[in-house]
């Protein structure tokens, strides 16, 4: 296990300079139009691009194979992929919020609605990719990454229509006039998204053990 | 670990559409070489990859060095005795190799860094160097460093000399026989080169179109395998329990049979000077004549 997780991050950090050229220029251009949130939600979607590139470079070498050869086996394999996503979008999320505690530092913003916006898109990317592992697992990342681009579509239709239809900005304004303080709000918010991803993450790896213990490498 | 046969495999079935590997047996005996020989397509990798219990949904047993595979079950800690090299190298090209001397060294509780470090030196593989950055030659000698860098008592090869120059091949055999000169350590090579093979092996076994063909002492089977080149006449007088493979042309028949020993034990040189003919010529034959003769008597 510790192993391959040794060897997704030297994966990642032999692409780093390409990383940091790209988060480099997103940084830029949120600096110009004054969007933190841009650059907040594209942190997070970093973090979880990082995980697809290690499954892309994995599938290309047949890594998978050739690990499975060593003292590994499938649920060790799968395990680490699961870790890593949770990782790799954790510490993009703990850097927004860097980001997001700097620019209220530096009275840029008020942070509060930032925080929420991390929270959200934590959830929104962990969601995704939770339903779109077990279909890498099973078609390979090349078939699966079509798939992604539309499951993350569908998944922000239904979030903006859903936010639209409850009226988010109503229940805002119900929890302020009731009184609940903002941290309070925050930490439920907190609360109800890490069971989302929690409960997501669970079953999207119940259903990948089972594909992979079927799966000829 | 001694055990008698460092694989065992028995009834191996896989059906594929179109590809059938068909009630497979065989043993690799602990301290031998074995070549696993066939052509593209016969089923040496899959048969490869049931070993390695990298195959779901087969039927039959497989035993490695005592240790029944079983794809259900997570116990691994067997795999630290075997080594194995596919026809490629498998890590990321990223990645130099001193990081994968770091991951190695977390995957394998048996992995000897100084081990490596003395292969690495004796392949001058540069510990700077990204994978993406070596030769082919360069790769392979990487994966059997890694492959030897542990507590392997088994190496399992599949394709791991193929597009590779003579000389870097050669090389690659030195190291498989230095391996397999401490008692007990093992050898499954499976290669359409069959000259490696013939280099090194002890034991062949065939397959063709899934089947198993045959499992042989190599130096019995150059021994007693023969290619007779007589006439269609003479050619008619060798017994036919014998013959793998007749081919008539308009000057010769040439003739692979399994057993020379029972055609010159029954008189058939005598035969034909007896009666004046043309003298027939007795070839030895190599691993490839075997295969290549027995693929076309398939076919005919």
């Amino acid at each position: 296990m510790k192993g391959l997780l040794i060897k997704d991050l030297y994966t990642i950090a032999g692409y780093g300079k390409q990383y940091g050229i790209v988060f480099l220029f997103m940084a830029v251009w949120s600096a110009v139009t004054k969007s933190i949130s841009f650059l907040t939600m594209y942190t997070i979607l970093l973090g979880g691009m990082l995980i697809l590139s290690t499954l892309s470079i994995d599938e290309n070498a047949h890594f998978n194979r050739y690990a499975l050869t060593m003292p590994v086996s499938r649920r060790t394999l799968l395990i680490e992929k699961y870790i890593a996503l949770v990782l790799f979008i954790g510490v993009g999320s703990l850097f927004t919020c860097l980001i997001v505690g700097g620019a209220a530092a530096m009275h840029l913003s008020d942070g509060k609605e930032e925080l929420v916006m991390i929270l959200v898109m934590t959830t929104f990317f962990l969601l995704s990719y939770s339903i779109t592992f077990p279909i890498i697992f099973k078609y390979g990342i090349e078939k699966a990454r079509y798939i992604y681009i539309l499951v993350t579509m569908v998944m922000a239709l239904v979030v903006i229509g859903g936010a639209s239809a409850l009226k988010l900005e109503m229940v805002s304004e119900s929890v302020m006039r009731a009184g609940i303080p903002a941290f309070a709000a925050v930490l439920t918010l907190l609360g109800i998204c890490t069971v989302i991803d929690a409960v997501a993450v669970f079953l999207s790896y119940r259903i990948s053990l089972k594909i992979v213990k079927k799966r000829e490498w | 670990m001694n055990v008698e046969n460092a694989i065992e495999v028995k009834n191996l079935t896989k059906v594929y559409s179109g590809f059938r590997l068909d009630d497979v047996s065989f043993q690799v005996p602990t301290g031998s070489v074995v070549g696993f020989i066939g052509e593209n397509g016969a089923g040496k990798s899959t048969t490869i990859k049931a070993i390695l219990g990298l195959l779901p949904d087969r039927e039959g047993e497989i035993q490695v060095l005592g240790h029944r595979i079983d794809n259900e079950k997570d116990d691994e800690n067997w795999k630290e005795q075997i080594g194995v090299v596919f026809d490629e190298c498998n890590f990321p090209p990223e990645l130099k190799i001193k990081m994968i001397a770091n991951v190695m060294k977390n995957m394998y509780q048996t992995w000897d860094e100084q081990k490596f470090a003395d292969y690495l030196m004796k392949f001058e593989l540069p510990l700077e160097k990204k994978v993406k950055e070596l030769s082919k030659g360069m790769k392979m000698k990487l994966c059997i460093a890694v492959a030897l860098s542990h507590d392997s008592r088994l190496l399992i090869l599949d394709e791991a000399t193929s597009g590779l120059d003579p000389v870097v091949r050669n090389e690659i055999l030195d190291i498989f026989r230095e391996f397999v000169e401490n008692a007990g350590n093992t050898i499954f090579l499976s290669s359409h080169i069959t000259s490696d093979i013939e280099k090194i092996a002890d034991y062949i076994i065939f397959i063709h179109k899934g089947k198993l063909l045959f499992m042989e002492n190599k130096d019995d089977l150059i021994y007693n395998y023969a290619l007779v080149k007589c006439t269609g006449d003479q050619a008619a007088r060798i017994p036919d329990n014998i013959i793998v493979y007749r081919e008539d042309n308009s000057y010769e028949a040439i003739v692979l049979v399994r057993d020379k020993e029972i055609l010159q034990k029954g008189g058939f040189m005598e035969t034909a000077a007896k009666r004046g003919e043309i003298t027939p010529v007795i070839d030895r034959v190599g691993i490839e004549d075997i295969m290549l003769y027995t693929v076309k008597s398939d076919r005919l």
